[in-house]
């Protein structure tokens, strides 16, 4: 699951991104309001956490520019103004949550956790495909009754698979997915966590579509 | 003597007011009959005179050594309760006592009326006179016959006089007098009815909540409108300075949550397992965070300093040693990134505090190394200015473009300027020390080239 994250302060972005990605989360990060609006053209984010005082003025305006796009992503602002009227604005345009900084990182993991949650219309944190069952909130996952012990990156891809059960997930997307813009792709990385994954799991699970990427397909009575 | 009441200031003035005018009115009125009061008893007391002679002329031999006395009927006084009509119904009147008159013949009295007989020495000139007779003051008049040596007097006690004048002012006076308390009733809630919008107002401005100072508007005489003009203009100026302070409150807690946030996050991260780098990071994150925490919180408590001193403690200073000694505060890493240049004229002297006036010229000389790039020119001019004024010029090469009208507003930083290290209150501390010594300062950015001029005060 990818989270884009625009906050002007390096400092403060750092220590938010190396938090989260110790959380299984992987985070981009852009300065500026306009940084934001390309990056989520270019690509797909499952959620926005957002500073209001941008250097390009305040992010109320971008949230309404966001939503009129037609983006439903969730928005997490995350700011130091904690006056009513501004949490008011940034709710009232599209914002779904609200965190007064500073906040225990805890926090911001679990605000996460439930925008996505209720985005996509979850009652809990714990991904059920037919046999496989993996919980968001303790990492734990389980196959057949089976503890089974992930990475970071298989965890991360694997969330993502079960959060998007038979659809195609491109090469691309997934390479993002887990190493980020910056991140230095072997050009076969994502392929050896997914070999790492059938192992540990079972083979059936994950179908290579060829030339464009992979899919998780539910079984039916195995 | 003075009133706190309004009210009751009116009421007493009014009053007294009247009463003086009233009191005038009444002594003219007495003066003025009594005077027409003694034409017609003057008058009538020469008439009778005239009288009493013709009638002694008439027999002059029926007048012996012994005097005629006529006698006074006398009837005890009943006051003025009986009415003129029933007065008449006796036989005679209780001011025939009143009257009284003597006819003197070589020296001897001749004829008199009975309550004459103690007016001895009379006086031996015509014309009217007054005597002191029986505790009362007497008008008398005398005529004089030379031929045969005869002087007639005729008497009449002046009380007669000021008893009926007296009495015509305070029939005058009477309906007045009487006037006087529901008059000053009326005139008591008269003032109350237009005292009113005072306190109508006063009413307003006693239910005006801190939290909402809005204008007063209601319809108040012309009197009290210069009144509301002012009062709505100070409720302006509070208005405005309350939600400055209200903005610097929240300017400030948003600028010390984001290092706050800074120092929570990187220590949080170091209590999980992170990687060598990233220890590295997240220590060297807090080290700054908190250093950015302590320039901010030194800033804002220069500012609160500022604002309460207008106990300035001004003198005679030198510019130049001025800023050799802000200068020695800078920093040796600012001080080595850019070359500095300065044209001072050494006798170039301001009055001011010169602890405050130290914290513009290191604020100004470290905003100028910190915006400059490394080995850049900083120009320093101090010369003297027109109308016994310093000029002290501070250039720097900055090749943003700062939009100069938001310069000084607290907490305003470029966007481009936040890999830099501030909070953003530098120059409104100065602009409020070179406000504190009615000095100027203006900003000016040429191309490249960010200009601070300063004008300062000689005296």
């Amino acid at each position: 699951m990818r989270i884009l994250l625009i906050e002007d302060d390096q400092l403060l972005a750092l220590g938010i991104i190396t938090a989260l990605k110790r959380m299984g989360y992987q985070l981009e990060h852009c300065t500026t309001g306009l940084h934001a609006k390309q990056a989520l053209l270019n690509g797909e984010f499952a959620l926005l956490i957002l500073d209001l005082g941008l250097p390009d003025g305040s992010a109320v305006p971008l949230i309404k520019s966001i939503r009129k796009n037609g983006h439903t992503l969730p928005i997490l602002v995350l700011t130091a103004q904690d006056q009513i009227e501004i949490k008011l604005s940034a709710l009232n345009n599209g914002a779904d949550d609200y965190l007064v900084k500073p906040t225990d990182v805890r926090e911001i993991e679990a605000r996460i956790r439930v925008l996505v949650r209720r985005s996509s219309e979850r009652k809990d944190d714990i991904l059920f495909i037919s046999s496989l069952r993996l919980d968001l909130q303790t990492h734990d996952c389980e196959y057949n009754g089976q503890s089974v012990i992930l990475t970071k990156r298989e965890f991360l891809l694997l969330k993502e698979f079960m959060m998007n059960p038979n659809r195609i997930l491109s090469r691309q997307y997934l390479d993002e997915l887990s190493y980020g813009w910056e991140g230095d792709i072997d050009s076969n990385a994502t392929e050896v966590h997914i070999h790492h994954l059938r192992k540990k799991l079972s083979n059936d699970l994950f179908r290579t579509v060829r030339g464009i990427g992979y899919m998780l397909v539910e079984e039916y009575d195995v | 003597m003075t009133f706190n009441s309004i009210k009751l200031w009116l009421l007493v003035s009014i009053n007294l007011l009247m009463i003086i005018i009233l009191g005038m009115t009444a002594s003219i009125s007495y003066h003025n009959s009594l005077h027409e009061m003694d034409e017609i008893y003057d008058a009538q007391l020469a008439q009778t005179a005239r009288l009493l002679w013709t009638l002694y002329k008439v027999n002059p031999n029926k007048f012996s050594e012994d005097p005629i006395v006529i006698p006074v009927p006398t009837r005890i006084d009943t006051g003025e309760q009986l009415t003129s009509a029933q007065e008449r119904m006796f036989p005679e009147h209780k001011y025939e006592s009143k009257i009284a008159f003597q006819i003197w013949r070589n020296e001897k009295l001749i004829l008199l009326s009975e309550n004459a007989t103690s007016f001895l020495a009379q006086s031996k000139t015509e014309g009217f006179h007054e005597i002191a007779e029986k505790n009362y003051k007497w008008i008398t008049f005398s005529l004089y016959d030379p031929v045969e040596d005869i002087w007639v007097y005729t008497s009449q006690r002046e009380d007669v006089r000021s008893e009926m004048s007296g009495h015509m002012a305070a029939t005058q006076i009477r309906p007045l007098l009487l006037l006087i308390i529901p008059l000053s009733i009326l005139i008591y809630f008269i003032i109350g009815l237009s005292l009113r919008p005072l306190s109508h107002l006063s009413q307003q401005l006693r239910d005006k909540k801190p939290e909402k100072l809005t204008e007063v508007h209601t319809n108040l005489p012309s009197e009290l409108k210069p009144i509301q003009v002012a009062i709505n203009g100070l409720l302006k100026r509070i208005t405005l300075y309350l939600d400055k302070e209200k903005r610097f409150i929240i300017d400030a807690s948003h600028e010390l949550r984001t290092p706050l946030s800074i120092l929570q996050l990187h220590a949080q991260n170091l209590n999980s397992d992170l990687t060598e780098q990233e220890k590295q990071q997240a220590i060297s994150a807090i080290d700054t965070g908190s250093k950015r925490m302590v320039h901010l919180v030194n800033q804002l408590l220069a500012m609160a300093r500022i604002e309460q001193s207008s106990l300035l403690a001004p003198q005679r200073l030198n510019v130049n040693d001025l800023l050799e000694q802000s200068m020695s505060q800078l920093s040796i890493h600012q001080l080595e990134k850019v070359s500095w240049s300065t044209k001072i004229d050494r006798n170039c002297e301001v009055y001011g505090d010169p602890s405050l006036l130290q914290i513009v010229m290191r604020n100004l000389l470290d905003n100028a190394a910190k915006y400059s790039e490394q080995e850049q020119v900083v120009e320093i001019k101090v010369t003297n200015a027109p109308e016994n004024n310093v000029l002290i010029t501070i250039k720097n090469n900055n090749n943003i473009i700062t939009e100069s009208d938001r310069l000084g507003e607290r907490f305003y930083r470029h966007s481009q300027h936040q890999h830099i290290a501030g909070a953003g209150l530098g120059l409104s501390i100065v602009m409020m020390i070179i406000d504190l010594h009615q000095g100027q300062i203006t900003f000016t950015q040429q191309k490249e080239q960010f200009e601070v001029k300063i004008i300062l005060s000689i005296n």
